[in-house]
């Protein structure tokens, strides 16, 4: 009865990621610290260090993934519960591994070109980046509770030290803070929310709780599991930046360093949504509870598109207007929620735009690496005007990134708010489908007003030289995203029936 | 009155009463003290509900340890500004009502549903009775079997977040502060 089941196949992306972890822990601990306290630092050895670092992560975590695209690969056949109820692998979980993995290997490899440039301590960088990667990749598994819990923290902590690795700016520090207070806050909530659910139901395991949730009259246990709910969903609501919990991410994104803050706003969003759509899509037994959910998401998406896209407006700051475009498309995600009847369709339709926003807001944060360098730091719009003379391959870059995320064609941003509008439309509620493609047309005046700026506009100062530092890896990421956001604008029938198998694992 | 139920409001009165005086207490030692006389009475509440490993890990690393390291930190940043002091006050006295009205909400609320149904808890199938329970529940060999055969995942899982947390607070301590420029 006590034996453990397990089966280290299912797990092969996670066992490799702790592997690289441990050889990078090891690495950097057989070598003499850099940073002596109350001294100066010799940035050259800071940087070859760096390279060092850079050189290791990007090919460890690009063995990770292959590693789990070849061992999980026969893993996709079938589903399995493994650790006592802790985690669930296999099935449809393999392309949300996949993803988030891709996002990781995209981190990484533009973060070789900006922690040389920012003299970011790299290993460090690249350790808790693995780790955040880590808590991702156990946070969309998590079977219960527990495993929710420890996976969001998990995938956290690293964040609120990576946030305040820029040791060139002090509002990365003021950053890292806000995002730990109003973090731990969130945390507060959710464990209030999961003991609420646990006092009530008597397990932990999600599909237990679900199960065991009657809403049919309201009585004591009624409203204390609708309580927990609600608390549930602010805790994890914050973590995808929803208004009225999005207060921090314009401020978090700003002082962040760049390729944190892409990392941030695809991989951490993407994880928690996962988690949203398991606890919420997966219930069947709302009884009349069932329509007041759909409300309080249609409600609450539909605030955060509208705030989102009007903020968004008019901002000078590159980073912060994706900051708010951030929060305007978990609004979007969140919107496929309202309808509650075509349950796993929309499911479907939310990992399919969260997939595919982690290759367009890569592209878009890969091009602000490449065009920072030492002197030199891109984050505002006039950093930006007529970059298209100075450097026409990053710049024809941001202008597909900036069609996808708009949602215009052929870009797979066009293929995601079609899908999720579809799910409105099937849910009959035009009114929202309305109010939220009026407002995807507001959006489009902010980034194309990117466009315009970067083609159009006559440079302010003369513009510097584009830094010759590691180049090769920054390229490399914008190439892979790329290529990802035109191939799945044109051909997204393979990766629709891949979320359609993990919207299946999900319930 | 059965002599648990007597502990239990008692330890429950202690209980709130210590927030009270960790939310208003103007010294920051006066208010961990609160938190601490808090945290104690929570142990006490811990015991009667027959969850004695619990209590005893409340006292030890709650009481003991973590309220060590808070009044330590006390020490060190040794706040004593009286400008910080008054916009703490402005925060209570104006976050307070509304905490309070939200307070007499949830109490009302849970107030009238219980009267419709007394014993609603307990009534729910899947809920554990705190007065059926095996006389062994929450010893420490329970606590300990739980933790290493159901939760082991979690157990081990927490061992390697307790690792990113160190590797987290290394490398933000180990900053060159002074190399800071203004932006």
């Amino acid at each position: 009865m006590n034996e453990i089941s397990f089966n280290p196949t299912f797990l092969m992306g996670e066992i490799s990621l702790i592997a690289l972890i441990v050889i990078l822990t090891l690495v950097e601990a057989f070598q003499r610290p850099i940073f002596a306290f109350f001294g100066t630092t010799d940035t050259r050895e800071l940087d070859a260090r760096n390279r060092q670092a850079s050189r290791l992560a990007s090919i460890g975590l690009m063995f990770v993934a292959v590693n789990y695209y070849i061992f999980g690969r026969a893993t996709a056949g079938e589903e399995i519960i493994l650790l006592h109820n802790s985690l669930k692998a296999g099935g449809g979980m393999y392309i949300g591994k996949l993803a988030l993995m891709g996002a990781g290997i995209l981190t990484v490899l533009m973060s070789s070109r900006y922690t040389l440039s920012q003299q970011i301590p790299a290993m460090d960088y690249y350790l808790l980046l693995c780790f955040s990667l880590l808590g991702a990749l156990t946070l969309i598994a998590a079977e219960n509770f527990l495993m929710i819990f420890l996976s969001l923290e998990m995938m956290s902590i690293p964040i609120y030290a990576l946030v305040g690795l820029k040791r060139l700016s002090p509002r990365s520090g003021e950053s890292a803070i806000k995002y730990l207070l109003l973090g731990g806050f969130s945390s507060g909530f959710l464990l209030l929310g999961i003991s609420f659910l646990y006092g009530t139901t008597g397990s932990l395991v999600v599909s237990d709780v679900i199960g065991r949730l009657t809403f049919s009259t309201m009585d004591a246990a009624s409203f204390l599991s609708g309580l927990g709910l609600i608390f549930v969903f602010i805790g994890l609501a914050f973590k995808v930046s929803m208004v009225p919990f999005h207060a921090w991410t314009p401020d978090v994104y700003e002082g962040a360093g760049t390729p944190i803050t892409a990392f941030m706003s695809v991989a951490v969003k993407l994880a928690a949504f996962a988690v949203i759509l398991k606890i919420f899509a997966g219930m069947d037994s709302f009884g009349e509870f069932d329509s007041v959910i759909g409300v309080i998401f249609m409600f609450f998406s539909l605030i955060t598109v509208i705030y989102g896209n009007s903020v968004a407006l008019v901002q000078k700051n590159v980073k912060r207007m994706l900051a708010y475009s951030s929060i305007a498309h978990a609004g979007y995600m969140g919107l496929a929620l309202a309808p509650m009847a075509h349950k796993i369709q929309t499911v479907q339709a939310v990992l399919f735009y969260g997939i595919g926003y982690i290759a367009m807001n890569m592209l878009a944060f890969g091009v602000l690496v490449y065009l920072t360098h030492k002197d030199h730091y891109c984050e505002t719009l006039d950093d930006l005007k007529g970059i298209a003379r100075k450097a026409p391959g990053a710049a024809a870059m941001m202008t597909i990134a900036m069609f996808s995320l708009a949602g215009l064609p052929p870009a797979v941003g066009f293929v995601g708010k079609v899908q999720i509008f579809i799910q409105l439309l099937e849910g009959k509620m035009y009114v929202t489908a309305v109010i939220a493609l009026l407002f995807s047309l507001v959006a489009l005046y902010f980034y194309i007003n990117v466009i315009v700026v970067m083609y159009m506009r006559e440079p302010e100062k003369e513009i510097k030289e584009i830094g010759k530092q590691s180049l090769l890896p920054v390229w490399l990421s914008l190439a892979l995203s790329v290529l990802v956001v035109i191939l799945l604008g044109l051909i997204p029938s393979p990766l629709l029936q891949w979320s359609l198998k993990w919207a299946e694992v999900l319930f | 009155m059965d002599f648990n139920i007597l502990m239990y409001f008692v330890f429950g009165m202690v209980a709130i009463a210590g927030g009270l005086v960790l939310l208003f207490a103007k010294h920051p030692i006066k208010g961990a003290m609160g938190l601490l006389v808090s945290m104690l009475a929570l142990a006490g509440l811990y015991a009667i509900l027959q969850a004695h490993s619990i209590a005893v890990f409340q006292v030890i690393i709650y009481a003991g340890a973590i309220m060590v390291l808070i009044i330590y930190f006390l020490m060190l940043l040794d706040i004593k500004s009286e400008d910080y002091l008054k916009s703490y006050a402005k925060l209570v006295w104006t976050g307070g009502p509304i905490l309070l009205l939200l307070a007499i909400f949830f109490i009302y609320k849970l107030y009238t549903v219980f009267k419709g149904q007394p014993g609603a808890l307990s009534d729910m199938s899947t809920v554990v009775d705190p007065m059926t329970v095996p006389e062994s529940f929450g010893g420490i060999k329970e606590f300990s079997t739980a933790l290493l055969t159901k939760y082991m995942f979690a157990f081990e899982f927490v061992s390697t977040l307790l690792f990113a947390a160190i590797v987290a607070v290394i490398s933000i301590v180990q900053l060159d502060w002074r190399g800071r420029k203004n932006d």
